[in-house]
């Protein structure tokens, strides 16, 4: 540990060495905001047309710009905002902050989209997908909950699991092993409702970014995925807000000054109300509800254009309640997520930024039963979770244009408690027992975003984790590189390696987000998964048509990835006395995974008709010494075909239309192919042939369900009134009604002595419409 | 618990009312029947039994379904040694293939093979029988006074893997069985990670003689091949009542066919308490 901060230290005197460097040289520095709400904007490029170099904005919005002295003009621009050209003639340091305006669609013109748009093909980084918000709130959304998971299920690489699941299946990995991070905190059950809502409706959020490959070493941790997600700060300019009124749930956002300029906040919530509605149709003497509800809540003040302090924090709770007032008989159960984020900013001189970040993050499953019948009682509670705090320094630093380096340092405990169980009742002793296991997971990394020659961008990055756990302890060096060479002014040939590990472990054969899934530790006997990715593609702007194109084909290499034994279960609630001895480690086993494909995209961002086109081609496999026999098989959601056509048009000021439409490859399911008599061995040394049938499998996936396909349509009446504007959305899902396949039994019937099996496939989700009402002030 | 999570499935699909379809899965409908061959063999059995059976292909329609149907008369049975070989007769009360053991003594240490040939197609299973293990040690103690903890221990046999498995009874009059000794996750165990060391199990027993008399304990310790070992701690996880527990493969070492052919020695002891 104390080697680490020695390293931040050295690269903080490098830096403030670098600043003296060459004194015909001066920087431009500062900020870059929203006009209107002072919202600070990520990812803004400030480009030099003439010396064809550049930066974009951190997540704070910073950035810093060293130039010989002499006159420059450099552009501002941002997806969705006017570009903004401001000339200098550099004979000292400048601070400039500027403010962008969001751009109108009436606006939109052919001319003036191609000054907007960043080109995709002269990033470095590749296998990244940025969704607008915007597109969240305008596309379809089942039940008309819009859900930023499931948008982006719609792109290319990303899948979806089983039917109506928000859970992200990124180039074959499982949700276990996507990084899902809201303001620097890990979020561990991103999940309402067995996964059929995600906790992100996009009310708060900033910002959505996916990386599938080619991580970047400020990232570690998963194997498969980030999802980097960053709540809106709040407007700083003046009081701000919407509320919805949906099907299942109602939501409102609010956001504001609290002192102009200075520090605002940001609360938004939403909670479901089928516990509420149905309370008058249930029998009083017995009742069951189930209702979820979502908090964010932000803060942030402004100390001086150097230092600014963010407060944000996110809480949410799903809760099953069955009340039997007849048996006395109570009964709870539910889980809840909880992440707290406290950031300082502070901007050491015009080329080094850092920020400081301390993160909580939990989550939690319960239950509890109370039943009294007259002298007796019994009381159970049981829970299971994780607990994590971290310690973040990150920093920035911009020496020279051709150079953007971040390095940083961050440490976290994480605290598991794999079950717990408080027993009471009149009879036998009170039990009470749950072990917590600590272990601590820390990472180094340093990462430089190069341009060179003009034509060559290369994000070069290491990162070196650390994990221990009890006496044992893994340190692992991770390698990474993303480079992008431009062979055109718009059109470039990309690659990019990438080396990751995965500490802790989701323990999950359920596959449809389960809330008993549980988060634990790699121990002595149970590694850390790792993989190793490569990937090659193209990225291509039709600037002129505001369009942009990409092709990538990856290759990824999977090891010590865990998987349930056969026979193992989820329900290890099944005899609560079981779970005291359960030894989760003796029901997993690891094994190895290959994922490799192609993904096609095109899209394009702005204009009155935004939307895209994806497709991919992909094979996963999994082997494991102890499933299937030891040979290789093909995963679950192994999707050799997944492909989307996602179109929003702005037909007029007053209505919006959007629509979706996916098609995958049917899911793997295993299903046997005979059955056959078995013999039982008593204690008494006798042992019985038994009529009764048992399942023979020839291998683990061997049945493909039919392929899964849908369209989603919507359309938004917009209407401007005194106060704001007020929008009725009316949307279908699955608007052509397929029966698409969630999952499989074999039904039997019998008739006299003859008994007939059938596969039957089950269906839920059948065309499903909806309406929302929303209105923003 | 289990009522819990119950709840919670049937809310989430009452909500979500869904809908079936019957539907023909082409490739595993054409899956063809195999030949089950079932034996045990042991040192400690009088006599060695061996059932033949046809495998029910999953779909389609299985005729006279109460009548056994699968059950196979006119197999040929073949068990040997290496050196001799012995045919099992078919008994027509049993409906198994049998021959007293003294026609092929299992010994310890002894590899055996079995050949079944019904209609032209023949199916081969092979195992050794492990060594004979016994209790070292069986330890009572009463939780209250109907119920008794149980823990019981032996040493394992060095440089070899050993597959074990435990039970027993807790006795009534005349040593009749009176209640099964519940070992839960501790009724199969292997020496990985612990060879040649102490092994224990610990197990639970209600008791026949409720007030204070003495009671007696039968405990027995298997010592089995992997094939045994894979199949019955397999067929203990075998739960058809649990929707999202994997799929469980029992194991089958019979070559060209289903079933098992495994060896397992046979040690009890009675305890009085």
């Amino acid at each position: 540990m104390r080697n680490h901060f020695l390293i931040v230290v050295l690269l903080l005197l490098i830096n403030t060495n670098a600043k003296g460097q060459s004194s015909s040289s001066f920087t431009i520095s500062g900020y870059v905001k929203e006009h209107g709400s002072g919202e600070l904007l990520p990812g803004v490029s400030i480009y030099h047309p003439l010396l064809q170099k550049g930066v974009t904005t951190n997540s704070y919005g910073f950035y810093s710009l060293t130039l010989p002295s002499g006159k420059h003009s450099l552009r501002f621009s941002f997806v969705g905002y006017e570009t903004v050209v401001k000339e200098w003639d550099l004979i000292k340091d400048v601070e400039f902050d500027i403010s962008l305006k969001p751009s109108t669609t009436e606006l939109t013109s052919v001319e003036v989209v191609a000054e907007k748009l960043e080109k995709k093909s002269e990033e470095s980084q590749m296998s990244t997908l940025e969704v607008p918000i915007r597109s969240i709130q305008e596309l379809p959304a089942f039940m008309g909950e819009k859900d930023v998971l499931k948008v982006l299920q719609l792109m290319p690489g990303v899948q979806s699991g089983s039917e109506g699941n928000s859970g992200l299946y990124v180039r074959g990995g499982g949700p276990d092993q996507n990084l899902v991070i809201l303001d620097d905190a890990i979020v561990y059950n991103a999940y309402h409702l067995f996964g059929f809502f995600s906790l992100f409706n996009g009310d708060a959020l900033k910002s959505v970014e996916l990386y599938k490959g080619g991580f970047p070493s400020r990232f570690g941790g998963r194997l498969s995925s980030v999802v980097k997600m960053d709540m809106k700060d709040g407007n700083k300019e003046e009081l701000k807000g919407k509320y919805g009124i949906g099907l299942i749930s109602s939501n409102l956002t609010l956001e504001g000054p609290i002192k102009k300029e200075k520090s605002s906040f940001l609360v938004s919530g939403r909670r479901t109300y089928i516990d509420v509605l149905s309370l008058p149709f249930q029998d009083p003497e017995y009742r069951t509800a189930y209702y979820f509800y979502d908090l964010n809540a932000k803060f942030n003040q402004e100390f001086s254009n150097r230092d600014k302090l963010y407060v944000s924090g996110y809480f949410g709770k799903d809760k099953f309640k069955t009340i039997d007032k007849e048996y006395d008989y109570n009964n709870r159960a539910g889980w809840d997520n909880a992440t707290a984020t406290v950031r300082w900013n502070h901007q050491f001189n015009n080329k080094l930024f850092g920020n400081t970040s301390i993160v909580f993050s939990k989550y939690n499953f319960f239950i509890r039963e109370e039943e009294k019948d007259d002298d007796e009682s019994f009381e159970l509670s049981y829970s299971s979770g994780i607990k994590d705090f971290s310690l973040k320094f990150d920093f920035d630093f911009f020496p020279r244009p051709e150079h953007s380096i971040k390095y940083g340092i961050s440490t976290t405990r994480h605290s598991f408690t794999p079950s717990a169980l408080v027993i009471k009742d009149s009879y036998t002793e009170p039990l009470n027992s749950g072990n917590v296991y600590n272990s601590f997971e820390s990472a180094v990394y340093l990462e430089d975003d190069m341009r060179l020659l003009n034509r060559l961008n290369i994000n070069a990055g290491f990162r070196l984790s650390h994990f221990a756990y009890g006496k044992k302890s893994y340190i692992n060096p991770e390698p990474r590189l993303s480079m992008a060479y431009m062979l055109k002014d718009d059109f470039s040939v990309k690659a990019s390696y990438s080396k990751m590990n995965q500490y802790i472990h989701l323990l999950s054969n359920s596959g449809i987000g389960l809330p008993t899934d549980l988060w634990v530790s790699s121990t002595d006997r149970v590694k850390p998964q790792s993989s190793q990715q490569v990937a090659l593609g193209f990225a291509k702007d039709y600037i002129e048509k505001n369009l942009t194109f990409s092709l990538e084909g990856y290759y990824k290499k999977s090891e010590d990835v865990i998987n349930y034994k056969e026979g193992a279960s989820f329900l290890v609630l099944d005899n609560p006395f079981s779970t005291q001895e359960l030894r989760w480690e003796d029901n997993v086993t690891s094994g190895e995974a290959w994922s490799y494909g192609a993904e096609f995209l095109v899209q394009r961002k702005y204009g009155k008709f935004t939307g895209w086109i994806g497709y991919t081609l992909s094979w996963t496999q999994l082997q494991f010494e102890e499933l299937n026999n030891g040979n290789k098989f093909f995963a679950r959601y192994d999707r050799r075909h997944d492909a989307s056509v996602v179109g929003i048009y702005q037909m007029s000021e007053k209505v919006t239309l959007s629509g979706a439409w996916v098609y995958g490859t049917g899911n793997n399911f295993t299903l046997p192919t005979n059955t056959y008599r078995s013999v039982y061995h008593t204690f008494e040394n006798t042992h019985y042939f038994s009529s009764e049938q048992v399942d023979y499998y020839e291998e683990k996936n061997n049945f493909r369900a039919e392929s899964y396909h849908r369209i989603d349509l919507s359309i938004q009446l917009h209407k401007k009134k005194e106060k704001g504007i007020r929008t009725w959305e009316f949307s279908l899902y699955n608007a052509y009604s397929r029966k698409n396949p969630f999952f499989y039994y074999i039904y039997s019937t019998y008739s006299g002595n003859q008994i007939e099996n059938k596969l039957t496939k089950v269906t839920i989700f059948p065309i499903l419409p909806s309406v929302t009402y929303k209105f923003e002030f | 618990m289990k009522k819990t999570i119950y709840i919670f499935l049937a809310i989430s699909l009452l909500v979500l009312a869904g809908c079936e379809e019957v539907v023909e899965p082409d490739k595993i409908k054409d899956s063809k029947r195999f030949i089950v061959v079932t034996s045990l063999i042991s040192p400690q059995s009088s006599e060695i039994l061996a059932e033949v059976s046809w495998s029910r292909p999953v779909f389609g329609i299985v005729p006279d379904y109460y009548e056994n149907p699968d059950i196979i008369d006119n197999a040929q049975v073949q068990l040997s040694d290496g050196t001799t070989s012995v045919s099992l007769i078919y008994n027509e009360d049993k409906r198994l293939y049998t021959i007293d053991a003294s026609a092929l003594p299992i010994v310890t240490g002894g590899t055996y093979f079995i050949e079944v040939t019904v209609e032209n197609q023949t199916v081969r299973g092979e195992c050794t029988v492990p060594d004979l293990i016994p209790i070292k040690e069986m330890y009572l103690s009463s939780k209250n006074g109907w119920e008794v903890d149980i823990t019981m221990s032996w040493e394992d046999n060095p440089d070899q893997t050993n597959y074990y498995r435990v039970g027993g009874y807790s006795l009534a009059e005349n040593d009749r069985s009176y209640s099964n000794l519940y070992f839960n996750s501790e009724e199969f165990k292997s020496d990985v990670n612990r060879d040649g060391m102490v092994i224990s199990a610990k197990g639970e027993a209600y008791l026949y003689n409720q007030h204070g008399e003495t009671n007696r304990v039968k405990g027995v310790l298997i010592s089995s091949d992997k094939n045994y070992y894979d199949y019955f701690k397999n067929q203990n996880l075998y739960s058809s009542d649990d929707p999202f527990s994997e799929p469980v493969i029992l194991g089958s070492n019979i070559e060209g066919g289903l079933g098992l052919f495994a060896a397992y020695q046979f040690y009890e002891e009675i305890r009085e308490f």
